[in-house]
């Protein structure tokens, strides 16, 4: 992560991208990118958890925010999102499935996700999101 | 080759044909019945009626009278006075001994005609004892000229077979049958068969299959309407007569099978609604399953798309992500095409098992399925096959879909009918395929709705899909044939489809 925020101005908001599925990452971070924003991409939860703005030491305050895939090995998205907000409670986590359901929704957004993105959705509606958790438009 | 003419029976046990039985038992009237162009033993049996088993009888007493009456007389002419008194008294003690004897036989058949009387009246199981000579000589006509198929005959001929079912009198039914339906008397049963057998019976015809053919007993459940309106579900079992004069007097047992047939009902409601429970189980995980596999590469379709055009649309366009974005919607692109061709593929092998199918046994067994239904509708089926019918190779659960459908269309579409409703099935080879006519005698389709019935979620029914005629004839486009329809005969609809036969 720290090779991809390198490439940025050192205010350039951080998007960490946690999905298992590589295309998504990379789609994700490229589009994240176009929007002037720096994207940092994880394979799944465990991966970031270990990353060092989250050790346990650290305060994540690095990170703007987090976009989760909800299905993925190990910790699930809903599983990472709950760890976030008990540590980092003001950290933002934005929650994506491509098995949307209403359940599923509800239960994100109970355990105090952001927002709440099926697959697949359209660049405005991310854009919406980040704009919306980081306030102002980015540098670009 | 399987026989396809098999007799109609719901019950595992079918009759059997007489020739089999002829073989097993004796040769006495030879082997018939194996071949269908032949005519039935009973045809060919010389008549054996009462008075002619009573002639016989006079015959053998003849002699007992008349020999020591010419011994008598012969000896009388010869001899002197003493040796004729006692030739003649040695004849009248004859006639006296046969009068006595002739006395006894009638006592002992009056008494054997009464224990015969009182098994009938108390045996603990119905017996009805019916005339169907009417029938034995209709048959005898038909298979003397030539009718071989007469199940045939009578689907093309409805009111024919009415007719005939008319003819058929209960004479008589012993006292377990009214004890058991706890009918008034036995009045409430005696007089036409059609009163008891309701239009929608498929049943008589088999009994007329069973004569033609000379089967040596008939065993078939029919659904009766009793005296006092209740339906009931019996087995009928008969020993068949062995010569026409036997026509007059069949005895049938009848067993009401009404509460097992109520449980097999249940059963097998249970048994579809399992089956379409799990197959909703299935439809779900797997669509759930298709949307993941999907929408993943869609997501990084869309979004690789707008970076892309993002990159395009700066004042400095940054060609080098643009390319690298698009080379990303290209790959994602061909995953879900990957995904959808697997899918098919899955879906297409899965279910379709392609074996060889008897078309006639799978119009019955449908009909067997929705035989509640069309009898609520008073919808007569008649279904029948001209000649050896192939096998084909086809989907048998598909099949049966078909025939579902078009019979429950069938009976929808007469639901507002005067006059009889009848639904007849046919089937037969044609070439290289197999044709099945499926016609009512209800008010028909007007040509110009007959392509758009054809389509999904056309519907002219309260609460109905629209999807059946829809699903028919996907069915049938699957296994490589076609379905349409026009008008029959009687002005009523005409669906015909055809399948090729199994290379």
């Amino acid at each position: 992560m720290t090779e991809i925020a390198r490439e940025f101005p050192a205010q350039t908001p951080i998007v960490a991208i946690v999905d298992d599925d590589p295309a998504i990452r990379a789609a994700l971070a490229r589009l994240t990118r176009a929007l002037g924003y720096a994207p940092a991409p994880f394979a799944g939860a465990e991966p970031l958890l270990r990353a060092g703005p989250f050790s346990p030491e650290a305060d994540g305050s690095t990170i703007a925010v987090v976009i989760t895939d909800v299905q993925m090995p190990g910790l699930s998205g809903l599983d990472l999102l709950r760890i976030l907000h008990t540590r980092h409670p003001a950290l933002p986590v934005i929650v994506m499935t491509a098995y949307p359901s209403e359940a599923n929704r509800a239960r994100a957004l109970a355990s105090g996700a952001f927002a709440y993105l099926a697959k697949p959705f359209d660049a405005e509606q991310f854009e919406g999101c980040l704009r919306s958790v980081l306030g102002g438009a980015p540098m670009s | 080759m399987m026989r396809m003419r098999q007799v109609f029976s719901r019950w595992p046990s079918r009759a059997t044909p007489s020739a089999r039985v002829e073989r097993a038992v004796g040769r006495d009237s030879g082997a018939q019945g194996i071949d269908d162009d032949r005519l039935p033993a009973w045809m060919l049996a010389e008549p054996d009626s009462r008075a002619g088993a009573w002639l016989r009888a006079f015959g053998r007493a003849v002699p007992l009278v008349l020999v020591p009456a010419a011994l008598a007389y012969v000896a009388g002419a010869n001899r002197d006075d003493a040796d004729a008194r006692l030739t003649g008294a040695v004849a009248a003690l004859a006639i006296v001994g046969a009068t006595i004897l002739a006395a006894r036989l009638a006592q002992a058949r009056a008494a054997s005609a009464a224990s015969l009387e009182a098994i009938f009246e108390r045996a603990g199981i119905s017996m009805w004892r019916e005339d169907w000579s009417a029938v034995g000589d209709a048959v005898a006509a038909l298979r003397r000229a030539g009718v071989v198929d007469l199940e045939s005959h009578f689907a093309a001929r409805p009111e024919a077979l009415r007719a005939l079912r008319a003819r058929v009198i209960i004479r008589d039914v012993n006292r377990f049958t009214v004890e058991e339906t706890g009918a008034a008397g036995k009045d409430a049963y005696l007089g036409p068969l059609d009163r008891l057998l309701p239009d929608t019976d498929q049943t008589f015809v088999q009994w007329l299959v069973a004569f033609g053919r000379g089967d040596r007993f008939f065993r078939s459940e029919a659904h009766v309407v009793r005296a006092d309106g209740r339906g009931a579900d019996m087995l009928f079992t008969a020993m068949l007569p062995r010569d026409r004069a036997g026509f007059a007097d069949i005895l049938v047992t009848a067993l009401d099978v009404t509460g097992f047939k109520q449980a097999q009902q249940r059963f097998a409601v249970a048994d579809t609604e399992l089956a379409r429970a799990s197959r909703i189980t299935t439809v779900g995980a797997l669509s759930a399953s298709i949307a993941h596999e999907v929408n993943s590469p869609l997501a990084a379709i869309l979004a690789n798309a707008q970076a892309g055009l993002r990159w395009l649309r700066r004042p400095q366009p940054d060609l080098a992500e643009a390319t690298a974005a698009l080379d990303d919607v290209v790959a994602e692109a061909s995953r879900a095409r990957d995904v959808i061709a697997r899918t098919r593929s899955y879906l297409g092998n899965a279910p379709r098992a392609s074996a060889p199918v008897d078309l006639l046994r799978v119009a019955r067994e449908a009909n067997l399925l929705v035989e509640g239904e069309l009898r609520l509708h008073r919808a007569a089926v008649h279904i029948a096959a001209e000649g050896e019918i192939p096998s084909i190779a086809a989907d048998a659960i598909g099949l049966q879909q078909v025939f579902v459908n078009l019979l429950l269309n069938a009976a929808q579409a007469m639901a507002e009918a005067d006059g009889p409703r009848d639904i007849t099935v046919t089937i037969r080879a044609a070439g290289s395929q197999v044709a099945v006519d499926v016609i009512d005698t209800g008010p028909g389709i007007a040509p110009e709705r007959r392509a758009r019935i054809f389509e999904p979620f056309h519907s002219t029914k309260a609460g109905g899909m629209g999807m059946g005629l829809a699903i028919c004839r996907n069915l049938v486009d699957a296994h490589g044939g076609d379905l349409w329809v026009d008008a029959g005969p009687g002005g009523g609809a005409a669906f015909h489809f055809c399948l090729p036969v199994a290379a």
